[in-house]
Parts: C-alpha cells; sequence; structure tokens
C-alpha cells in the first residue's frame, strides 16, 4: 500500500467516525478493522473494485447490519441512540433502490420525512416545505404527480435521492447514486451531494467513476478486500499510484489549466 | 393536490356502505322484516320477533362484519409487509394451524358436547403455529425467509388436517369437518362474539400503529431500518396481530378464504398506494364484502345454506378481475 496518501482519520469534529468496523459472514471477513472519519461539510468519495466490501460499510453505518467496532455520529455511539434519533443522523440511498408499491413521486419523497413526524406527509405546505425544496433541488418536482413505477430507471434513481436527502440527515450514505444517470444528471446529482454537504452535513457517496470522484469529493477513501487501502485528495491518489494499484488498470489524467482534473483515460495494464 | 382531495371520501363512503349493508342483513333472510320489526325485536316486546333479531341475525351481522374486517385487516397488513400483491393472511399459516386445531375437535367428537371447544382449540393452534415464526424472527428479520417459514407451517397445518380427515371413520363427521371448513355464520351465537372480539380487538390495536413501518417497507428493508423501523419488531407484532385475528375468525366462522387477498386490492386504487392509508379501507371493505357474501347465502333458494367463504369467492373474484384488467399500476406491477 502507498503510504503517501493516507490521511489518518479520527482529527478535528467529526461528523461520523468508525473505528475498528468488521463485519463477518459464514467465516468470511467482509470487512475487516475499517477505520473512517467524516468532517462537517465534506463529500467523500468511497470507490473501490467490485466486492471491495463498500455497501457493506454503508448498511452498518445505517443500521441495517450488524457489526463489531465503533461508530459515532456527531459525537453520540450509534447504539445508544433511539432508531428515530439515528434515522435523524444518518440518511441512507441503497443501490438500485426498489418502489414497491404504486405511490406518488412526492409521496415517496416525503417518506424522507417519516422519522420526523406521523406518516410525514407534509400536505399543501406551498413551496418552501422540505420536500417540495429538495424535490427542486433534485430537479424531480415536475415528476410530483406522476406514479413513482412508472418511471424510468434514471428518473427512479433521481427520486429516490431526493427521498435520501429529505430526511435532512447530519450524514447522508449514498450507494451508486450515479449508475443508470445520464451524463447530464450525472453532473447535476453530483452538484446535489456537494450542496448538501455544504449545508454543514456530511455526504458518502459509492462511486465507480473515478473521474467523477476526484472532481467532486473532498477526499477519496479507496476499499479493497475489506479494508480501507487509503484515504486522500484525488489527485494524491492518482500520484502515488494506489488507484492504478487496486483497480488494476492503467489511469492517464488530463488537468486543466488550473490544474483541475479534465478528464481521465482508462486503459488495460500491460 | 385534487385528486388527493377527490379520494378522501372513502372512509365514510365504506363506512356507510357498511352500515347500509347491516340494515339489509337484519331485514333480509327466509323472512322478511320491516324496519319497526326489527326495533320491536331488538326491544325484545314481540318474542318471536326478538328471537329472529337478536339471538339468529344481530350475532350472524357482528360476525360478519368483525371476521370480514379483520381479514380485510389482516390482508393488508401481510401484502405491505411482505410488499407482495399475492400475500394474503394465510401465507404465514395460521389460519391453517386454526382450522387444523378446529378440526382435531371435531373429530375427536367432542365440539358439541363444550361449544366453546372448538373455538379456543383452533385459536390455540394458531397461537402455537407462531413459535417456529418467532424461533426465525430471533436471529433473522428476512421477510422472505418469514414468507417460506409461514407457507412450511401452512402445509404442515395443511397436511394434518387430510391426516384427520382421513383418519375419520364417521362420514357424518368428514362431512360436518368440510362443511366447517368451508366457513359460514350461521347459527352463531353472542357467545362466539364474545370469545372472538377481544381477539379482534387486539389485532386490531397491533396492526393500525405499524402502518408507519409498512409505509417506510415501500422502499425496502434497508431504507425501513435507516428511517428508524426495526423491521424484525415490526414482521413480529404484524404476524402476532394476524394469528390472533385470524385465529379467531377461523375459531368462530371457520376458513373464509379471498377476503384477505382481495380487500386491499379493491381499495389500493383509491388510496394512492400508500400502505399506511389502506389500512383502515381494507378492513372496511372486507366488511362489506363478508357481510354482501351472508345476505347472499341467505337468499339463495338452496336445500341448505350455501357456505359464505363459496360466495365470497363469487362476488369478489369478478370485480376483482375487472380491476386488474382495468388498472395495470394498482397492484404495484405496472409495466413500464
Amino acid at each position: 500500500m502507498k503510504e503517501a496518501a493516507i490521511v489518518q482519520p479520527g482529527s478535528g469534529h467529526d461528523l461520523l467516525s468508525c473505528r475498528d468496523l468488521s463485519v463477518r459472514i459464514d467465516g468470511q471477513d467482509i470487512l475487516q478493522r475499517c477505520c473512517l472519519s467524516v468532517g462537517n461539510g465534506e463529500l467523500i468519495a468511497l470507490i473501490g473494485p467490485n466486492g471491495a466490501g463498500k455497501t457493506t460499510l454503508l448498511r452498518c453505518v445505517a443500521g441495517a447490519m450488524d457489526y463489531s467496532g465503533s461508530l459515532s455520529c456527531s459525537g453520540k455511539d450509534i447504539r445508544a441512540v433511539s432508531p428515530g434519533d439515528r434515522a435523524a443522523l444518518i440518511g441512507y440511498l441503497p443501490q438500485n433502490g426498489q418502489i414497491h408499491w404504486p405511490m406518488r413521486v412526492r409521496d415517496v419523497v416525503a417518506l424522507g420525512r417519516l422519522p420526523f413526524g406521523k406518516h410525514a406527509q407534509p400536505r399543501n405546505l406551498g413551496k418552501d416545505d422540505p420536500v417540495t425544496r429538495i424535490m427542486r433541488d433534485c430537479g424531480v418536482d415536475h415528476l410530483s404527480r406522476r406514479i413513482a413505477n412508472t418511471l424510468s430507471g434514471g428518473e427512479r434513481a433521481r427520486v429516490l435521492l431526493a427521498r435520501a436527502m429529505a430526511t435532512q440527515a447530519s450524514v447522508l450514505l449514498a450507494d451508486e447514486p450515479l449508475a443508470s444517470l445520464d451524463p447530464r444528471h450525472q453532473l447535476s446529482t453530483m452538484e446535489a451531494l456537494r450542496h448538501y454537504a455544504s449545508t454543514g452535513r456530511s455526504v458518502v457517496a459509492v462511486l465507480h467513476d473515478i473521474g467523477m470522484a476526484i472532481r467532486f469529493a473532498d477526499r477519496v477513501v479507496v476499499m479493497q478486500n475489506g479494508r480501507i487501502a487509503g484515504t486522500g485528495s484525488g489527485k494524491d491518489l492518482l500520484q502515488c499510484g494506489l488507484l492504478e494499484d487496486v483497480f488494476r488498470v492503467r489511469l492517464e489524467p488530463f488537468f486543466d489549466e488550473n490544474g483541475r482534473l479534465a478528464s481521465l483515460a482508462l486503459g488495460n495494464r500491460s | 393536490m385534487s385528486k388527493r382531495l377527490k379520494i378522501e371520501p372513502l372512509v365514510p363512503m365504506l363506512g356507510l356502505a357498511t352500515l347500509l349493508l347491516a340494515g339489509a342483513s337484519l331485514l333480509a333472510g327466509p323472512v322478511y322484516l320491516t324496519p319497526s320489526e326489527i326495533v320491536n325485536g331488538l326491544g325484545g316486546s314481540d318474542p318471536s320477533l326478538a328471537i329472529i333479531v337478536r339471538d339468529l341475525r344481530l350475532p350472524r351481522l357482528v360476525l360478519s362484519i368483525g371476521v370480514g374486517g379483520i381479514l380485510g385487516l389482516c390482508g393488508a397488513a401481510a401484502q405491505s409487509l411482505t410488499r407482495n400483491p399475492l400475500a394474503e393472511p394465510a401465507v404465514f399459516g395460521t389460519p391453517q394451524a386454526a382450522a387444523f386445531g378446529a378440526v382435531a375437535v371435531l373429530y375427536s367428537g367432542s365440539a358439541s358436547a363444550v361449544s366453546l371447544l372448538l373455538p379456543v382449540a383452533a385459536i390455540s393452534a394458531a397461537l402455537v403455529s407462531l413459535a417456529a415464526i418467532f424461533w426465525l424472527l430471533r436471529t433473522n428479520s428476512n421477510i422472505v425467509s418469514l414468507l417460506l417459514v409461514g407457507l412450511g407451517i401452512g402445509s404442515l397445518a395443511g397436511a394434518a388436517t387430510s391426516l384427520v380427515i382421513s383418519f375419520s371413520s364417521n362420514p357424518y363427521a368428514i362431512m360436518e369437518i368440510v362443511f366447517w371448513l368451508m366457513g359460514s355464520f350461521e347459527d352463531r351465537s353472542f357467545q362466539h362474539v364474545l370469545l372472538a372480539y377481544p381477539f379482534f380487538i387486539i389485532c386490531a390495536l397491533l396492526l393500525f400503529p405499524c402502518g408507519r413501518g409498512y409505509q417506510a417497507l415501500t422502499l425496502g428493508e434497508d431504507v425501513a431500518w435507516s428511517l428508524g423501523v426495526n423491521v424484525r419488531r415490526l414482521a413480529l407484532v404484524t404476524v402476532l396481530g394476524i394469528a390472533m385475528g385470524v385465529g379467531a375468525g377461523v375459531a368462530v366462522c371457520g376458513a373464509i378464504g379471498f377476503v384477505g387477498l382481495v380487500a386491499p386490492h379493491l381499495v389500493r386504487p383509491f388510496c394512492n398506494g400508500e400502505p399506511a392509508r389502506l389500512l383502515l379501507p381494507s378492513m372496511l371493505a372486507g366488511a362489506i364484502l363478508t357481510t354482501m357474501a351472508d345476505i347472499a347465502v341467505r337468499l339463495l333458494p338452496a336445500t341448505s345454506e350455501v357456505r359464505v367463504g363459496v360466495l365470497t369467492a363469487f362476488i369478489g373474484v369478478p370485480f376483482f378481475i375487472y380491476l386488474v384488467k382495468n388498472n395495470d399500476g394498482f397492484s404495484g406491477t405496472r409495466s413500464q
């Protein structure tokens, strides 16, 4: 592993802090002593090859899976927090999310407000209620009255992201939010996640597009074989060769005149 | 929001329909009564009217509303928990277990000696059948595993019922068992009402607060957990509620199929697909279905009464198929 790129977690005021998070299923270590800290306002990209443990890490933090180790959010041990309070702290968007009943899009997004009130269906609250605002931010307000399971895959993905954002949780965990989106909506979704983080919250997003991860994330966390292989800025990780080692591909970055990543060419390793 | 406002009167409308049918159920039968005769019968001023109204028709009506309502409610809960439009209360195996308990009593021949023994055995069998499900839920909250265990229990109880029937050497007992399995509200008394209703009330008290959890489950188990819903507890409470409600229903009226499957589908298009808003309308739709079927069995000319379980299917299925055909999105399976 390239130690140069690794930033030690646990410094400063962390919104989310995982220490020695491990998961073992049927004698197999899915996660091994993962440490991760996420600061206020940070957008973290979690990348790694298939089967690296990214989704498992997110599911543990979301409360959908048992784990060993410790997990704290806003300084509170997550195991000691009631499920309702945890829902206000951590929002979760799973990959390939489904909508099982023919509900209206607006009602699906409003499910994000569920932990905060009776059925949490803010009705007729005008333009400034959180659900309306978030639907506008995610560009799905025009779908409001559609039946959710008649949407296209990309539209559904954006509606489900809006649902996760509607929780207004301190930490938003998004598992592959860009899958099934066209290029324009990939960009607007990354901007929406960036905006979410900038309002005093933080976002951890699993991404497969390394270029997007480097362009938008404050920090990139690389996972491999159930461990965190490295953490750092995208540029540092590119330069030290960790990304090429982990993904076993050749990466050729092109930077613009401001030194920002303009594009990233992928190739097979010789 | 205009469409939302249009569907809000659904519950009062269904409530009104239930009341009208309740009135019709008291009026109609082999002897047609006038409203004033019903008032006299209820007041007890005319002894023969009192027997018809108070002892025959009223307990029958109260049971048909209760059993139908509970079946509708439990059907909506079962579909919401499993997120499967094909689910019904029987997927957890409890009605079959209750039926086995009752059939065992009928077989032993002690049913007539102690008339309450049959329902007590049925409810007990339903609760015992939960043991396997509770054992599963201790470590596993996967809904598919829950369904598989429920189906297993249902098959086992069905096989045990068949075994009892094949052991029975008395043809009269076999006929009694078979007719009982078809479900009926005939000759039920307030004793049955008193026995079943406490379970119905517990069932409703357990299931109605689950609406919020069912709502969250629309987006899958992981999202439900992340929204602060304890999915394991939700499954446990749902299965317990269904066992108590449907177990008690089977105990007093036999096995009435189909209502639990169809009632939620009849009202879902008007509830915007939201599981939390489905519970009460589905309960009322169930009550309407069974009460209609119970009126119809009394009016049909037959040497012996057609069983109500048969009629619920005859009334419900055509309407059900019409709805499925004309509303391709209503079962959650709308194609793109």
